[in-house]
């Protein structure tokens, strides 16, 4: 028993810092996650649930979370999961009276074949597939500087005055094109130029170090759809 | 906001918002590079209030307990440590107490040095105030300062009246062999108890006040058109500060002072039109001597009012009523208002004196002469001695 809980708090705390020893423990736990759902939705879950894969998030949660102080991790895990379903439940039951679009009934075809599709599905699969592109391309040239999805997500700012500084650090390597190009040739970000040029303290550069090589590559050429997509940040150059 | 999926695990997924932060989401069975609304997002802000308001009530709970700890401290302080009432046992030698709100002693002292001897061994700390009180008096009975059956004055600053007759009346019950006379202590000395003040005599007002009643009668105030020269002050004798005016001599004199203002205007003695013959010179013998009490003449409602005398036997005789009233003995209040009316006039008879006949000598010097007036002059008095011109 004592085992089993030092592996599984040793397997915990691998994945915290490995997303895809992360993947692997979710896996391991998928029966206990659905055990979980099921507990809350009093029958036993669809893969289509939402539910589902809200509680396998509150999973992934609890392993960001948990500390040795916390106890037992499926217990800690198990409370994660049941606060979510029940958070989300709460979120859900506003838009109670609404009918899903995606409910479909044996006898009756889907609610949304019915309705009028004024969107270009094909257009859209065109440009969904155009993103993948990119953000593959992105990915591959994160790997170069040692970066992954995950990483930046965790590094992005969280705080609004934290945000602007970055915003503006990556508005000055805009408006200074042989930033990019030093950036792209040496693969590390020029904190000391960004923050004499864009007079912002280099240390809060320092701190989302991970998130600005994202963002940096992302302004480079060949990311229009993003670049597109992040709109905020691009706006101040784009009136310069 | 809209979201692009940027990377999708099993249990979450990588998206960017459109301020270009990346956030981790759930994966609702989403796909890289498809564009998303009102995800779940991984609550780390919320973890984060999470710490945060527990690191807050950690500290509110902290602080409340310090509160709790300082206010329980100030309440115990107060009650035991802090000086609410004082008793001092006055004798040759002061000693101070300082008592906390039970009524035990926080500290004696004494306010000179040669008495630092009573104290000098003796601990009362702690003791309840009656206890302490007794001792110091035993210590000093011992050294001579008061014996038995002595008066000690003992003087008690309390915060509350209740305290103080508390403490009063445990100090008058609980001290054997000894009296004691328990007085306030005003700030940190007793009561100086000052002797009352004497009335002072001020001549100023000495002036006014000898003025001789004015009678109730209207008709016998003088005309205006009387020359008469207003009486002269009679010489006034303090009371002595032994033997204090009585009280309603005061109150009378403050209450009745502003209205005895008349010194122009001395009422005329009554004398009846019916007697205008001055008396003999036999009537020597009636004038009242100076001690004799002279009382102001009564209106008398029966008799017909009497026609004012002339002026320089008036002013005569003021002069002489002036100078056997002790100014002393009289009572403006009471000269100002009427007196009762007058028993009715018995059958003449040598029994039957005036009523307000100052010696027995005079009344027989009267006596006849009285006889032989009429009536309404019997009520008449003093009999006065007015000298022929």
């Amino acid at each position: 028993m004592n085992s089993d809980a030092h592996q599984i708090i040793s397997q915990v705390y691998k994945a915290k810092k490995d997303s895809h020893a992360a993947d692997e423990l979710i896996e391991a736990y998928m029966p206990f996650i659905k055990s979980e759902t099921a507990k809350f939705l009093n029958r036993p879950p669809d893969k289509s649930d939402d539910e589902l894969s809200i509680a396998m998030f509150a999973f992934y949660e609890s392993i960001r979370n948990y500390s040795k102080l916390r106890g037992s991790f499926l217990k800690f895990a198990a409370l994660q999961i049941k606060n979510r379903l029940i958070d989300n439940y709460r979120k859900e039951k506003r838009n109670k009276g609404q009918i899903s679009l995606d409910v479909s009934d044996d006898d009756k075809p889907d609610l949304k074949d019915t309705i009028r599709d004024e969107h270009d599905t094909y257009q859209e699969n065109e440009l969904r597939e155009a993103t993948k592109q990119e953000i593959d391309e992105l990915s591959a040239q994160m790997q170069d500087f040692g970066v992954s999805m995950t990483d930046v997500a965790e590094n992005s700012p969280r705080q609004r005055r934290t945000l602007e500084i970055c915003q503006k650090a990556v508005q000055y390597a805009r408006n200074n094109p042989e930033i990019l190009e030093d950036f792209l040739r040496t693969k590390r970000v020029p904190l000391a130029k960004l923050a004499e040029g864009a007079k912002v303290e280099r240390k809060s550069l320092e701190r989302h170090r991970r998130y600005l090589v994202a963002v940096l590559l992302i302004c480079t050429n060949g990311y229009e759809i993003m670049r597109g997509h992040i709109m905020q940040v691009l706006k101040g150059g784009e009136n310069k | 906001m809209k979201y692009m999926v940027m990377e999708c695990h099993e249990g979450y997924a990588v998206l960017m918002d459109e301020e270009s932060r990346f956030v981790q989401a759930a994966n609702l069975r989403y796909k890289v590079g498809q564009t998303v609304t009102d995800p779940v997002l991984m609550n780390a802000e919320e973890l984060n209030r999470g710490r945060i308001s527990m690191h807050i009530s950690k500290f509110v709970a902290a602080a409340a307990c310090l509160t709790i700890a300082v206010s329980a401290g100030a309440f115990y302080y107060s009650s035991n440590y802090k000086t609410h009432s004082t008793v001092l046992i006055s004798s040759e030698a002061n000693v101070r107490m300082e008592l906390n709100k039970k009524g035990k002693v926080l500290n004696i002292s004494t306010e000179n040095a040669d008495s630092d001897e009573i104290i000098k061994n003796y601990d009362g700390k702690g003791k309840d105030m009656l206890d302490a009180a007794n001792d110091i008096i035993d210590i000093e009975k011992d050294k001579g300062i008061i014996e038995s059956g002595d008066t000690v004055d003992i003087y008690i600053k309390a915060e509350t009246p209740s305290e103080y007759n508390s403490y009063k009346s445990d100090l008058i019950t609980g001290i054997p062999d000894v009296k004691v006379k328990v007085q306030e202590l005003d700030g940190n000395k007793p009561h100086e108890k000052t002797p009352p003040e004497p009335p002072k005599a001020d001549p100023a007002k000495d002036n006014k006040k000898p003025d001789p009643p004015k009678p109730a009668d209207k008709n016998t105030a003088p005309k205006p058109d009387d020359k008469v020269e207003p009486p002269k002050p009679a010489e006034v004798t303090p009371p002595t500060p032994a033997a204090p005016p009585a009280a309603n001599n005061n109150n009378s004199n403050n209450n009745t002072a502003p209205q005895v203002k008349q010194p122009d205007a001395p009422p005329a003695p009554p004398v009846s039109p019916e007697a205008p013959e001055p008396p003999k010179p036999a009537d020597k013998n009636t004038a009242p001597k100076p001690d004799d009490k002279v009382e102001p003449p009564k209106p008398d409602e029966g008799a017909a009012p009497p026609a004012p005398a002339a002026p320089e036997i008036r002013i005569q005789l003021e002069k002489e009523v002036l100078d056997t009233i002790r100014l002393s003995e009289i009572n403006p209040y009471k000269a100002l208002t009427p007196l009762p009316e007058p028993p009715a006039p018995q059958a003449p008879s040598p029994e039957a004196p005036a009523p307000e006949a100052p010696t027995p000598e005079a009344d027989k010097n009267t006596g006849p002469a009285r006889e032989a007036l009429p009536e309404a002059e019997k009520t008449i008095t003093p009999p006065l001695p007015i000298p022929l011109p």
